[in-house]
């Protein structure tokens, strides 16, 4: 019997800004770490249309334009957070003079799940427009320790170039044999058309 | 593995009145007040990277003791100095018999995992 590839854990999050997204053209930078990870729960935008003849349902036309997502992690650098577009951070006083928007900037969201059979998948969400960047509720301390979490809000998009797909995902061979194409996957720029 | 016993204990050594603060216990009267150290829980809290990122540690610290008015002066400089060290009081109890005074307390922190 094969390997069992249910997903568990989500972890090794890595973003990448996307350098050049047009009709003709795909590019993203290099990815950096995004560590911490919590969750990331996406809901899709959908659309559906009903078509009925002879009386009956002849077909549902669904369509799903991309995805909502937030993603959790316990923290951020003030850093990160400027390079984001939050706000400028000064590291010599220490200072992040945030603002509440970020300018709706796009990156390539890389990340890792594990699975039952313990070979991971690589995944790659091409085009991820940033849209939020913000620390959940604060609440004072009491007896079970909560983390207050930096939440980061978007929209996963179809890349502009038609033959691009929005998302890929790659699998960890059994003899490791493309461990090397896995971490290139997750962290290397991108470049289509290939050069 | 977190271990804050010597940190606690070294936070403690030096409180005026006090005969002992370590991991043995008293043997008599004339070992008190002393302060006994015991790990009560180190339990991962937040989960990160599917790996530990935040843990509470929970230590029972066993105050030993022959007056209510000298352990009750005690009890006050342990909390000072625990806090001084992160940690805040989250349960006290008394467990005297009829030879010595015990209050059984109980200090809690956060620490990231190491």
């Amino acid at each position: 019997m094969g390997k069992k590839n249910a997903v568990t854990g989500f972890r090794g999050m890595m973003i990448a800004p996307v350098t050049e997204n047009t009709l003709t053209s795909y590019k993203s930078a290099a990815a950096e770490n995004l560590p911490f990870a919590g969750t990331m729960s996406r809901t899709g935008k959908e659309s559906s249309t009903d078509l009925y003849y002879d009386d009956t349902l002849y077909a549902q036309v669904k369509e799903v334009a991309g995805e909502d997502v937030e993603i959790r992690i316990a923290e951020m650098n003030p850093a990160q957070m400027a390079e984001l577009g939050l706000g400028e951070y000064d590291p010599t006083t220490g200072i992040l003079e945030g603002d509440f928007n970020v300018p709706n900037k796009e990156y390539s969201l890389r990340f890792i799940t594990d699975t039952v059979g313990r070979l991971p998948y690589y995944w790659n969400y091409r085009v991820l427009e940033m849209n939020g960047i913000k620390y959940d509720n604060f609440n004072t301390k009491k007896d079970s320790t909560e983390v207050c979490q930096v939440i980061i809000t978007g929209v996963f998009k179809r890349p502009q170039m038609a033959s691009v797909a929005p998302w890929a995902r790659m699998q960890l061979k059994e003899d490791n044999s493309n461990e090397a194409a896995c971490i290139a996957f997750l962290a290397a720029a991108e470049e289509r058309p290939a050069p | 593995m977190i271990d804050h016993e010597e940190k606690i204990i070294e936070a403690l050594v030096d409180i005026p009145g006090l005969k002992h603060v370590g991991d043995t216990y008293p043997e008599g009267l004339a070992d008190v007040p002393s302060i006994i150290v015991e790990l009560a829980s180190d339990r991962v809290v937040d989960w990160r990277d599917d790996k530990p990122y935040l843990r509470e540690l929970e230590y029972y610290l066993r105050l030993y003791g022959a007056s209510k008015r000298t352990m009750r002066r005690i009890l006050a400089e342990m909390d000072s100095r625990m806090d001084a060290i992160g940690y805040w009081r989250i349960f006290r109890r008394e467990q005297s018999d009829a030879d010595v005074k015990l209050w059984n307390t109980t200090y809690r922190t956060n620490a990231y995992n190491e």
